[in-house]
């Protein structure tokens, strides 16, 4: 493991973490939108904000994950 | 012959067992959790018995996975997280056991369970979590504000710096758990057209069953690792907060 080269190791681990990053974010966000909507009956508005959010927090953690290489 | 690629993942208890009426019945994931700190512990254990100067075969194994761990835990966190050391190496050893040893026929990998990767992940979180609040009380709170952000921009930043914290434990559950799935359903759809197919033909699948284990050899140690590394990175943003904004640039 140590004896491979850095910059491999670290572009196979990044490419493989990028794609879930994205995924949870936007479920996080969703759901917490549904979930907030169900609670006080506004069924379009918190979810679609909720998903808008996943988007910008999946986003930025990509964003984030890119800045740390 | 079995048909339904995803058998290999059913758990069945051996039997019935309760304490106290919470179902506590074994099943072959619990079983190989135990056989794998055995082993492990094991390995470890006659790694580190001698402590020779010129090292046995085993003993540069551990000191090199030792010094690996060490590099990894310095790269992300710094010099305060080398106290987390024992934590950060349990969690790899377990998790990259869990993997390989999994991927003998016959056995069972406990880490495509998502009961398992979601309890590592959401106990790791937490203890980001406490590390944090313990080390800057409520200023940990201020890992919600980026640094830098205009005041106006708060309103929109600060939901999404909440949203992007929780995602965390989800994709560090949700990524070991898919990627360790995959891989042996795979194998599973492989191996099944190997044995439906006639000989002719069914050499091909077979070759790539193996071709594939090999690439699932890999995939166990790079999951290992990431999970690892995020674990490191979650602690290091809580040990170190606003650090990772300096240092990255």
């Amino acid at each position: 493991m140590t004896d491979e080269p850095d910059a491999f190791r670290k572009g196979l681990s990044f490419a493989a973490r990028i794609g879930v990053e994205l995924l949870a974010a936007l479920i996080v966000g969703g759901g917490l939108g549904y979930v907030a909507d169900t609670y006080f009956g506004t069924t379009p508005v918190l979810i679609s904000i909720g998903l808008f959010l996943g988007m910008s927090a999946g986003l930025l953690n990509v964003y984030r994950t890119v800045s740390r290489l | 012959m079995e048909s339904n690629p995803l058998h290999p993942f059913e758990l069945h208890p051996y039997g019935t067992l309760s304490l106290f009426g919470i179902d506590i019945s074994l099943n072959k994931a619990v079983v190989m959790m135990w056989v794998v700190i055995a082993l492990a512990s094991w390995l470890l254990y006659r790694a580190g018995r001698e402590r020779r100067l010129i090292p046995t075969r085993l003993q540069s194994l551990a000191e090199l996975l030792v010094e690996f761990i060490k590099g990894m835990i310095l790269d992300t966190m710094g010099e305060k997280g080398l106290r987390f050391f024992p934590f950060i190496a349990t969690l790899f050893l377990f998790i990259l056991f869990c993997n390989l040893l999994g991927l003998i026929p016959g056995s069972y990998t406990v880490t495509s369970q998502i009961v398992v990767t979601a309890a590592f992940a959401l106990f790791v979180y937490a203890m980001s979590l406490v590390v944090g609040f313990a080390l800057h009380g409520f200023r940990f709170l201020g890992i919600l504000v980026p640094g830098g952000t205009p005041v106006l921009l708060l309103p929109l930043m600060v939901p999404i710096e909440i949203v992007s914290q929780l995602a965390r434990p989800l994709s560090l559950a949700v990524r070991l758990f898919a990627n360790m799935t995959a891989g042996h359903t795979i194998l599973a759809v492989l191996f099944g057209m190997a044995l439906s197919l006639p000989l002719w033909i069914g050499w091909a699948p077979f070759v790539f069953t193996i071709a594939i284990n090999g690439l699932e050899v890999m995939i166990a140690v790079i999951q290992a690792y990431i999970f690892t590394i995020l674990t490191c990175v979650y602690l290091g943003d809580a040990i170190n907060l606003h650090g990772h904004a300096e240092g990255a640039h």
